[in-house]
């Protein structure tokens, strides 16, 4: 497994990063410490953006601005999809019904497009994008929830705590959860992977934060500003990119199993 | 047992109503009032007679369920509201724009599914190194954002005298010779958005393709094939591929999806003039209506390739038609 182990690493190297950030980074990322637009020099190896701030500055603040929004969605996601998955494998008859429905509905309703509406309304903020992000992210959870528990379900050792009076409760408790709770974790990195990319997606598009640094507030500004005209993309554009394109690669390579199918078996 | 299977067309007009009913919540659930964000950036300056007539076109003060069934009504008549910074029907906005988006989804789905397949099937097809290089190539575009790779390939290909165009659909006031002319223009334009797009979801089908292929693989009927002594390419053509076809057939709908995402964000970086470029302008111009007439097309356009995916499956897989194995 040692694409897991890689995958593992970068995301080690990105969390601590993320968590360390305020004293790794050279310069405050929210100062102007520079002239603007400065190509990479000693004192700022990636050069400032269009307001003078330190890149690399604001590329280490990205990681944990990235870092945060991600986990919080993503947990946020996991949790309702799980609940809403042993809802619809044991929960009562007409719940488990409408949770089943939901998640189906949701499912086929474009990811993305819905985001951009409900941000625009919503305005932006961490707060906003987590709840977003999440209201979209955990359907893929519920429907993998769903179809483990209930295979659990039609077990012997359920059949027989049903037989001997446990309600659905007790066994969605008891005996369900257990059985899903090691599919939960890869769901947790999956989600989090599509909370990341969201993210990067609704800032690019000027729906995230722009009072937070993260790698796609610095995207959009490097876009808007016409960046890929000039020389600046190669230390504005690319790098913040490029640590979102590693970061969702090790999420990846830490998730799934390539060598047969992929662990997450929802088709 | 509880029966919890719904049957494909329940799912699907039960996600129709819940797209169309979740359009008309979304601006009453939100905080602030619908009239307000109705006129957009006008808000602050207009005068109170024009939110009345403003409630009074859609109706906003008439109770939650007449408002419903007004706003059902006419969408059945084609009516999706009108945009107040275009001064312009939203149908007509976007019926102008939505060609431009299929033409760049057409292209792009058809360049990855074509790539994507050959790339899945040959690296499970012949294992060894190509199978890693194939599979680690398509895990690594997978994680790559589609707004990034556009952007690098604008800086590579457009930023440079004689580069590709950096935007738009066609050359404005051309005054094109031919049509031949014309199409060369519309298609040099089209070359790195849809490059764009369709390596967003090559890695996706590829890796897809590449998981059925290998199971397919390990069916007995391919060992017997073989054992007759069918040639590998008719054995991978006749055989394997086109039972691998079927769970990249079952996930069109998922490729669709994110399809409709990719596009908004590529063109927007191409400044590409389909109907993800025009929510983009609308959220930037607060153009509510607009917007959420662009997430209408773009939903309905979502479930209709659900739809086609389902009948498809059903063409490929004898047995999806409830009859006899």
């Amino acid at each position: 497994m040692t694409a897991q182990r890689a995958g593992l690493a970068l995301i080690g190297v990105f969390v601590f990063v993320g968590m360390f950030a305020p004293w790794l980074w050279p310069y405050d990322p929210y100062e102007r410490v520079a002239d603007p637009f400065s190509p990479p020099s000693a004192a700022h190896p990636l050069g400032a953006n269009d307001i003078g701030q330190d890149i690399l500055s604001e590329l280490i603040a990205g990681a944990r601005v990235t870092l945060a929004v991600g986990v919080a969605a993503g947990a946020a996601a996991v949790l309702v999809g799980s609940v809403v998955g042993l809802l619809a494998a044991a929960g009562p008859v007409p719940l488990a019904r409408l949770a089943y429905a939901a998640t189906e509905i949701t499912l086929i309703i474009p990811k993305l497009p819905v985001a951009i509406v409900v941000a625009a309304y919503l305005g932006g903020g961490v707060g906003a994008l987590v709840l977003v992000i999440a209201a979209i992210a955990w359907p893929v959870t519920a429907r993998v929830v769903h179809a483990q528990a209930l295979s659990l379900r039609s077990r012997e050792y359920v059949l027989a705590a049903r037989s001997l009076g446990a309600g659905g409760w007790w066994i969605a408790r008891q005996h369900l959860w257990p059985g899903v709770r090691g599919l939960v974790w890869v769901q947790f990195l999956l989600a989090v992977n599509t909370a990341a990319l969201t993210e990067a997606g609704l800032s690019f598009l000027g729906l995230g934060d722009p009072t937070q640094k993260s790698w796609g507030v610095m995207l959009h500004y490097a876009h808007a500003r016409s960046a890929f005209l000039t020389d600046a993309w190669v230390w504005w554009a690319l790098p913040p990119g490029l640590c979102l394109t590693l970061f969702l690669l090790g999420l990846t390579l830490a998730g799934r199993s390539f060598t047969g199918r992929t662990m997450n078996h929802a088709k | 047992m509880i029966r919890l299977t719904l049957s494909r067309t329940g799912v699907f007009l039960l996600t129709l109503w819940a797209v169309l009913t979740l359009n008309f919540l979304i601006p009453r659930l939100m905080p602030g009032d619908p009239a307000l964000f109705l006129l957009g950036d006008a808000a602050e300056t207009a005068p109170p007679a024009m939110l009345e007539t403003l409630r009074a076109r859609y109706g906003l003060d008439a109770p939650a369920w007449e408002q419903y069934t007004a706003y059902m009504s006419g969408l059945l008549r084609g009516d999706l509201g009108y945009s107040l910074a275009r001064r312009q029907e939203v149908g007509a906005v976007l019926a102008d724009k939505l060609p431009w988006t299929l033409l760049l989804g057409g292209v792009s789905f058809t360049a990855a599914a074509v790539l994507g397949v050959a790339l899945g099937a040959l690296s499970a097809w012949r294992g060894g190194r190509l199978e890693i290089v194939g599979v680690g190539v398509s895990v690594a575009v997978n994680a790559m954002p589609a707004f990034w790779v556009g952007m690098l390939l604008l800086a590579t290909f457009a930023a440079r005298p004689g580069g590709l165009p950096a935007f738009g659909a066609y050359t404005p006031w051309a005054g094109y010779d031919s049509a031949a002319a014309e199409a060369l223009d519309v298609a040099r334009h089209l070359i790195l958005p849809a490059t764009t797009l369709a390596l967003a979801l090559v890695g996706d089908i590829a890796l897809l393709t590449h998981a059925a292929v290998r199971e397919t693989m390990g069916e007995t009927y391919v060992m017997a094939a073989r054992g007759k002594g069918l040639r590998e390419r008719d054995l991978l053509r006749r055989h394997v591929l086109r039972n691998a076809m079927l769970p990249l057939a079952a996930r069109l709908g998922v490729v669709a999806g994110l399809m409709a995402g990719g596009s908004t964000l590529v063109e927007t970086v191409f400044s590409y003039p389909g109907v993800g470029l025009t929510m983009y302008q609308a959220v930037i111009a607060r153009d509510f209506p607009l917007l959420q007439g662009g997430f209408l097309v773009v939903a309905l356009a979502v479930l209709a390739a659900n739809a086609a995916a389902g009948l498809l499956y059903g063409r490929l897989d004898p047995r999806a038609k409830g009859g006899a194995a």
